[in-house]
């Protein structure tokens, strides 16, 4: 009996350092595959110090899209590049978006990041199903190109009353094809700058 | 007697065999002919392509034939180029008097993502520094000049030599995949092709003029940052 008892113990005991021990192997092991997604601000220096075309590639065994939505969140908005069907992710960073590029056959796996371009652009016209804007060159006040949106990559009503020469912020992956008028593929905000600026006023207003 | 049966027995095989053998061999033949339509001809592509009228480029459904497929029906690519940064792939054929372009998938070479047409160009020569050529991108409006772009290309995307005695207002065609990065200056990371293409006429000249004057203030605003920085 007494035997038994001390085998009794001596198990108990080992339960007591084995099951912590195990939790904590396992504990570590999924903080690991956790810390497999890189964070924003790595991604964000990574692409400003290495490209000049803020896009990088992304080699897809890393870590899956799901991991990467469970370390940044949900997008904050879903694209498909109107011609090639690649899916963008964007998530806001700074005053622009971080966005990963899905792979079009395995939507799980992320094959690049990039960081976005803010631009501005004029309103031009419009007619039955398409906006013009003219997109002003960097540190230019001139235009340009004229570049054209279909209506339905607006939300309804959104650029209801907007007047010729008014001003908008756009931000995109920086890539505009070359047709008359021009096109870009991929955009991830069109705001007006009016509306930019108030936002730029409270941010600035939230961090004093 | 037994020698008269084999003798029809062996008659009945032979027949058989003049009759099977064609048989499998057409049935083979349209098979193959089968799978190889599957791939589109360059015309069938060229004209998917304009028929969207705005854009140059159209998805093509995975699985439907392979790289593989496509080279043995077009050949091989005429050129082949990878963006740096994302490592798409590139494959180009000549076709009319530009290209037709493949995209592939930076580690997956078997599927055909994009087809595309190339967009032609002309550029101006602007100058150069140590490590890039500067021109002048004249917009796709043919009675508009305003639309231009400084772009820059790194020198070792020519041949050695290539552009050692290029002149300003030199006029080349550019065949690319009509992307263009908004940066000052722009960045084309795919072109098919740079040829020359005789002198910029006085109009274009005048505004090359202006567009050089704005790239060597740039050239001083970067060179005294440089400075600035030690």
């Amino acid at each position: 009996m007494t035997s038994n008892k001390s085998i009794q113990s001596k198990t108990l005991w080992r339960r007591f350092l084995v099951v912590p021990m195990i939790v904590a192997v396992l504990c570590s092991g999924a903080a690991c595959k956790k810390s497999k997604a890189p964070s924003k601000k790595e991604i964000y220096n990574k692409i400003k110090s290495e490209s000049v075309t803020n896009q990088i590639y992304q080699t897809s065994s890393a870590f899956t899209y799901k991991e990467l939505c469970d370390s940044w969140g949900k997008p904050d908005v879903e694209r498909t590049a109107e011609t090639t069907k690649a899916s963008y992710r964007a998530w806001k960073y700074n005053d622009g978006y971080i966005y990963a590029i899905l792979d079009s056959e395995a939507e799980n796996s992320v094959y690049a990041f990039g960081v976005s371009v803010k631009h501005q652009m004029t309103y031009v016209s419009r007619d039955d199903d398409t906006f013009y804007f003219q997109l002003l060159y960097p540190g230019e006040t001139s235009g340009n190109c004229e570049v054209a949106f279909g209506a339905e990559r607006f939300a309804s009503g959104e650029m209801d009353g907007v007047k010729e020469g008014e001003l908008f912020d756009i931000d995109y992956d920086g890539m505009v094809l070359q047709s008359y008028p021009a096109i870009i593929d991929v955009f991830f905000s069109v705001t007006s700058s009016d509306e930019a600026l108030r936002k730029a006023a409270e941010s600035t207003r939230d961090r004093l | 007697m037994l020698m008269t049966y084999d003798r029809a027995f062996q008659l009945k095989t032979m027949w058989k065999r003049l009759l099977v053998i064609p048989v499998i061999v057409a049935l083979l033949c349209s098979a193959v002919s089968c799978k190889k339509s599957n791939v589109p001809s360059k015309k069938e592509i060229y004209n998917r392509i304009w028929s969207e009228k705005v854009v140059h480029q159209i998805q093509q459904e995975p699985g439907v034939f392979t790289y593989e497929e496509l080279c043995k029906s077009w050949g091989q690519p005429d050129v082949e180029r990878t963006v740096k940064e994302t490592l798409v792939n590139f494959r180009a054929w000549k076709y009319k008097d530009g290209y037709i372009y493949a995209v592939l998938a930076k580690d997956d070479l078997i599927n055909v993502r994009a087809f595309g047409i190339s967009v032609k160009q002309q550029m101006v020569y602007l100058g150069r520094d140590d490590d890039k050529v500067y021109f002048m991108l004249l917009g796709l409006k043919v009675d508009s000049i305003h639309d231009t772009d400084t772009v820059g290309f790194e020198l070792d995307r020519f041949a050695p030599g290539e552009m050692d005695n290029v002149e300003f207002g030199d006029l080349f065609d550019i065949d690319f995949n009509g992307a263009v990065f908004q940066s000052y200056p722009g960045i084309i990371d795919v072109f098919f092709s740079i040829t020359p293409a005789g002198k910029a006429d006085e109009r274009q000249m005048k505004f090359a003029e202006m567009e050089r004057e704005q790239l060597l203030e740039w050239f001083a605003e970067r060179e005294e940052l440089e400075n600035a920085a030690g």
